[in-house]
């Protein structure tokens, strides 16, 4: 066998990804029972909700209407609407005249602005950050308060799910979700969360004041803030009971405006907060989840190249047939089908075994995923999500990784391109 | 937890690495097995069309000419297509270098054994297919996947009426060397076409009006 350079990447790779899932799924098994409990409270804080809004007169009402319908008796909800040149606070308005919810109106737009805001008059001993594309389920709050009675808990998030996916991308992303919903509850277990979602998380507000409130130049600020509070030592929790349903990005180049900029946060963030990778000090956090995040993201992009590459490679013999015999469609289409297939054929078989393998990992992934959140498998109607996500996206993740990294590198030029 | 569950995890995911790749490795072998395979069937192949043409030579008998046509004709697709895939192999680099070698070589000595009874077959029976001889190499040879493209194309065109034996001129293989000197051949490609040398690259409609020149019935005329 020849051990090139490309089989040692790809087999140390393999290991990688296998050691990585392997290890999630370890914690999923030893951990089941509890995944879906979340701890009782003792008492009922009182709760300022808070609503940044920027141009969203298509979602702000649905938003605030599942404020209002939320069970848990003491609350307040606060809606800053920033920067806004559309109806946003007009229909705003009406509610905060019935005095069912505050209305504070900015000039200038930006979400972690927003935020600091609202904290300023914010009343709540905890307060929730409510995305205005995102809302509620009646019981979510109460779900989550328990976490708090551990003074070392800074913030606890809610399970974030697609509302209503119609289009491919949405789809893809209902199923990413689940994958997602598995992480942060596992990820939970272990205190190395680094995020904490925009819809529907909520904080302890004195911690927030103390290490300063919500950094307003950061990309993500809901990444930064997650890293400043464990670089703090609190830590972040999961409520996977908690559900909170928000409008996906509708289409590809949605999708990849919103991951440019998460992935680009995630590069600012984590060179901001480096010294925190590998420092045992961060545990779990510092030792195993910001290096792996980091090795998955150049192994995702190893991976994309590798498969743009090949793609080009399989169609030259082809193309070329083209020039030097002239059109011959039934020429063209041989050699077509004669590259694929000894592509297929002359892939090694181990990697045709890890393949197979990971696809059969990703299923039971997907089917745990489901489980922590509470949804049904439901092939009849969800079969084309599943199936949309198996089959392109790892090649979404890619491209959206791509066009992140690219971004980086040219990121003066593209910065106004994402801001919307 | 503890440190505990990075070391559960490393022997779980060692074992399932292992068996990945042990799994792999034996399919691998499973597939040079497969060309071993079909390589000795076409050497079976051979053999036994040789010793028709022996008893044929033997008891001077024409009326055979047409069933040795058609064994000469199932010998060269068959040798086009065990030929494709040792090439393809080839290309993959994904075989054992010296399995592969040491196939190839056969290959080669069986491909040349071929194209001599099918060259004899061709004189006694007064046959008017064509048969091409192709030299190539993958060391110094900018255009021999052009002209691999335009043989294929007339393999495709004119089906049992071309016979193509494509040599690996690298291999040190004594019979391709011999055939070498004795042609005269010393760029690639090179393509003998019907026992004469053409030199250098031959392209579509060089190579069609050669073999039109040698049968004008040729669908491609």
């Amino acid at each position: 066998m020849y051990m090139q350079l490309d089989v040692v990447f790809m087999l140390g790779a393999t290991y990688f990804m296998l050691y990585s899932t392997v290890f999630w799924m370890l914690l999923y098994f030893e951990n089941k029972h509890i995944l879906r409990h979340d701890p009782k409270p003792k008492s009922f804080p009182f709760i300022s909700i808070l609503i940044p809004a920027h141009n969203e007169e298509r979602s702000i009402e649905r938003a605030i209407k599942s404020c209002l319908g939320l069970t848990y008796p003491n609350k307040e909800v606060i809606v800053i609407a920033n920067g806004c040149t559309d109806k946003t606070a007009e229909l705003c308005k009406k509610y905060a005249e019935d005095g069912q919810i505050t209305l504070i109106e900015l000039k200038e737009s930006g979400k972690a602005l927003a935020m600091n805001a609202g904290l300023k008059v914010a009343k709540g001993e905890l307060f929730c950050c409510l995305d205005a594309d995102s809302s509620f389920r009646s019981d979510s709050l109460e779900n989550m308060i328990g976490y708090f009675e551990d003074p070392k808990v800074g913030a606890v998030c809610s399970s974030v799910k697609v509302l209503d996916p119609k289009t491919i991308i949405q789809k893809v992303q209902w199923v990413e979700y689940m994958f997602a919903t598995y992480l942060r509850k596992l990820g939970s277990m272990i205190n190395v969360l680094y995020v904490v979602p925009g819809p529907g998380s909520m904080y302890r507000r004195d911690v927030i004041s103390k290490i300063g409130g919500f950094n307003e130049k950061s990309l993500v600020e809901d990444m930064e803030i997650a890293f400043r509070l464990q670089d703090n030592g609190y830590t972040i929790k999961n409520s996977a009971k908690a559900d909170v349903d928000t409008i996906a990005p509708l289409s590809l180049l949605d999708l990849i405006k919103q991951r440019i900029r998460w992935h680009a946060g995630f590069y600012d963030t984590a060179k901001q907060y480096k010294h925190m990778i590998f420092n045992p000090k961060y545990s779990h956090l510092g030792m195993w989840m910001i290096p792996s995040a980091i090795i998955w993201v150049l192994i995702v992009l190893t991976v994309f190249f590798k498969i743009l590459y090949d793609s080009i490679a399989l169609m030259a013999v082809p193309i070329k047939s083209l020039f030097v015999v002239g059109f011959d469609l039934q020429l063209f289409i041989e050699k077509l089908i004669e590259s694929f297939w000894d592509y297929f054929r002359f892939t090694p078989s181990y990697v045709i075994v890890m393949s197979l393998m990971f696809t059969f990992m990703g299923i039971a992934v997907i089917y745990m995923g489901l489980k922590i959140a509470g949804e049904k498998v439901d092939l009849r109607n969800k079969f084309p999500f599943y199936a949309f996500y198996l089959i392109g996206y790892s090649l979404l993740l890619g491209l959206c990784w791509l066009s992140a990294s690219t971004f980086i590198l040219f990121r003066g030029k593209v910065n106004k391109w994402i801001k919307w | 937890m503890g440190n505990m569950m990075y070391i559960k995890t490393a022997l779980v995911t060692t074992a399932i690495f292992a068996v990945g790749v042990l799994l792999g490795m034996w399919m691998g072998e499973q597939k040079v097995n497969e060309l071993e395979q079909t390589l000795n069937v076409l050497k079976g192949n051979l053999e036994d069309t040789e010793l028709q043409f022996m008893f044929l030579d033997t008891m001077k008998s024409n009326i055979s000419c047409s069933y040795l046509n058609r064994q000469a004709s199932q010998l060269g697709t068959e040798s086009d297509q065990l030929g494709k895939e040792v090439e393809r192999y080839e290309i993959s680099q994904k075989i054992d270098e010296t399995t592969f070698n040491a196939l190839k070589k056969n290959y080669n000595i069986v491909l040349i054994r071929d194209w001599l009874t099918i060259e004899k077959i061709k004189q006694m029976c007064d046959a008017k297919y064509a048969t091409v001889l192709y030299f190539y190499s993958n060391k110094n040879c900018d255009k021999c996947q052009d002209q691999g493209i335009v043989l294929s194309y007339l393999k495709g065109k004119l089906k049992q009426d071309i016979m193509i034996f494509a040599l690996d001129s690298d291999l040190g293989v004594n019979i391709v060397d011999a055939l070498k000197v004795s042609y005269d051949i010393t760029s690639y490609p090179t393509l003998i076409i019907n026992g004469e040398v053409h030199r250098g690259y031959s392209d579509l409609n060089q190579t069609t009006q050669i073999l039109c020149d040698y049968n004008s019935n040729f669908s491609i005329c």
